[in-house]
């Protein structure tokens, strides 16, 4: 049997006589007020610690939003769907100027040939675009 | 009275020692090297843009005349100019070749000597245009002296030598062709290119450096660095690729005997280019024709075939060379017989440098504006006679 019937039959044998105090009921009354002040600040705990927990879960989500969104980006870039990969390690251009380099040149188209070499072994790097994307950009700064 | 000499020994002493200081100092510059002004001169040195190196080959082809760009450039270059005329009257030139290096040495000089050259040139037209002869062909010898501090150190560098002496043969001969004929200036001029032709640039000496060094690289351990610095574009024939094919795949065996094959053949080459022009090409050509015929069946002649140079064309280089600066020295005494009598000599003066095609005086000519030089046998790579026109000014 259930607290329910239990209360309706208590109720129908007529034996709910209280006896009732002044001072118990004060008694009573201030016990409640305690429970409800202990309950309330419980409450009010409780809650900071579930808004602590909501805005975490919030900044992790936005968090995963933003890394989705980059790596749509790198996949989407227009001008390079297809990962690049890196060139080979390009020859110093003091390379150019050994004897055998020299000489090869030289066989190539004779003096002229050397001239032309000197163009391009004492040429400085050229600067590079300001458009990079950020594919070269990530591989650049964590090299791979 | 002891005191006051051992004051006069301690005076003395300073004094005597300040001099030594002063004097050393003094001495200090220019330095004994040449290659330290050289490479001083080249950290200096401004590239000519590509509009100023084509206005500097027409000035130096004849097409245009100086202009206000040219001097600009050169002007920026003062310094650059100016050390490198100190640094050619320097004798001795060590550039700081490491040759352990073989044939991935490393010469930049070899290729700045020649842009250097090219400044040169448009100065002393420069200087010529504004009547300063003798400066003007100060700055021709000094590229002739520049041609002998690269001349000896290996093939390539002999080779850089030649066309820089060549470049300077032309503007002599076009400086004596339009200055006035100033005995002092003609007497100056010759002096100064006995003092250069004793210094002349040795083949003999090139191909002995290229014979150590090519030697050392024909090694089981270097032949992989060797293959790549030669690069891929002279396979050009299925033999090359045959013959790589076993130079990579060659054992310790292999690259000995080839390199005793080497060694031999460049004897023979280095004992060839002192015979006269043409026995010498005669017998460069057999040696390179017999090296590659058996490069096709005896694999120790392989690298032999690879690394030899065109010794004949080689050798004709340097005798053209020669011969045009033999043909300005006999073209300076020519000029100073007109100088000296008003007119030019009905026949050639005796005991004058000579053609070295053929190895006998220059046929000489008199011509309406002046006179040529005529060698008496051929370049026997082009079929070719060589003869160079000189005007005479009235």
């Amino acid at each position: 049997m259930n607290s329910v019937e239990n209360t309706e039959n208590f109720v129908r044998r007529g034996k709910a006589k209280i006896t009732t105090d002044p001072r118990m009921d004060r008694h009573v009354l201030d016990d409640a007020f305690a429970a409800m002040d202990k309950s309330s600040t419980l409450k009010r705990s409780r809650s900071n610690w579930t808004w602590h927990r909501s805005s975490t879960i919030r900044l992790a989500v936005a968090a995963m939003i933003i890394v989705a969104i980059g790596l749509l980006a790198i996949q989407w870039d227009p001008q390079k769907e297809v990962p690049s990969e890196m060139g080979p390690v390009a020859k110093s251009p003091a390379d150019s100027l050994s004897v055998m380099s020299l000489n090869m040149a030289y066989r190539r188209g004779g003096i002229e040939a050397m001239d032309a070499l000197a163009e391009t072994a004492f040429d400085l790097p050229k600067s590079r675009s300001a458009k990079v994307s950020l594919r070269e950009l990530l591989t650049e700064s964590n090299g791979v | 009275m002891k005191t006051t000499k051992q004051g006069h020994l301690i005076k003395t002493t300073c004094i005597l020692l300040l001099c030594l200081t002063s004097v050393s100092m003094a001495k200090s510059y220019p330095p004994d090297n040449a290659a330290v002004l050289y490479y001083k001169a080249f950290l200096m040195f401004r590239e000519p843009s590509q509009e100023v190196k084509d206005m500097m080959r027409d000035l130096r082809e004849g097409k245009i005349e100086p202009n206000d760009q040219i001097k600009e450039y050169l002007d920026e270059n003062k310094y650059v100019i100016e050390f490198v005329e100190t640094a050619a009257n320097i004798r001795e030139c060590d550039w700081g070749h490491d040759l352990s290096r073989g044939l991935g040495v490393l010469m930049p000089e070899l290729l700045k000597v020649r842009l250097t050259a090219f400044m040169l040139c448009a100065k002393a037209q420069i200087l010529a245009e504004d009547g300063e002869y003798k400066a003007a062909l100060n700055q021709c010898l000094t590229i002739h002296k520049m041609a002998r501090h690269v001349s000896d150190s290996l093939l390539i560098s002999y080779l850089v030598s030649a066309s820089l002496n060549d470049l300077a043969n032309n503007r002599i001969r076009d400086l004596l062709s339009s200055m006035p004929q100033n005995l002092d200036t003609l007497t100056w001029l010759k002096g100064q290119m006995v003092s250069i032709a004793v210094n002349a640039p040795s083949l003999k000496k090139a191909l002995a450096v290229e014979k150590t060094i090519s030697e050392s690289e024909i090694r089981e351990e270097k032949i992989d660095s060797l293959l790549e610095a030669m690069g891929d574009d002279f396979v050009k024939d299925e033999i090359t690729a045959d013959a790589l094919k076993k130079v990579k795949a060659g054992d310790a065996g292999f690259f000995k005997d080839n390199r005793a094959y080497y060694a031999n053949i460049m004897d023979d080459v280095i004992a060839a280019v002192e015979l006269p022009y043409p026995e010498a090409h005669k017998r460069l050509k057999t040696l390179q024709e017999r090296t590659e015929k058996e490069a096709k069946t005896n694999s120790a002649a392989i690298m032999a075939a690879l690394l030899s140079p065109a010794s004949s064309r080689v050798c004709t280089i340097g005798v053209k060379s020669d011969t045009f600066f033999n043909a300005i020295r006999a073209a300076i005494d020519i000029t100073m017989v007109k100088a000296r009598t008003g007119r030019l000599p009905n026949t050639l003066p005796d005991d004058l440098p000579r053609d070295l095609f053929s190895g006998k005086d220059f046929l000489y000519e008199k011509s309406p504006d002046g006179f040529v030089l005529r060698c008496q046998a051929k370049d026997l790579d082009k079929d070719e006679i060589y003869q160079y026109e000189f005007r005479a000014p009235k």
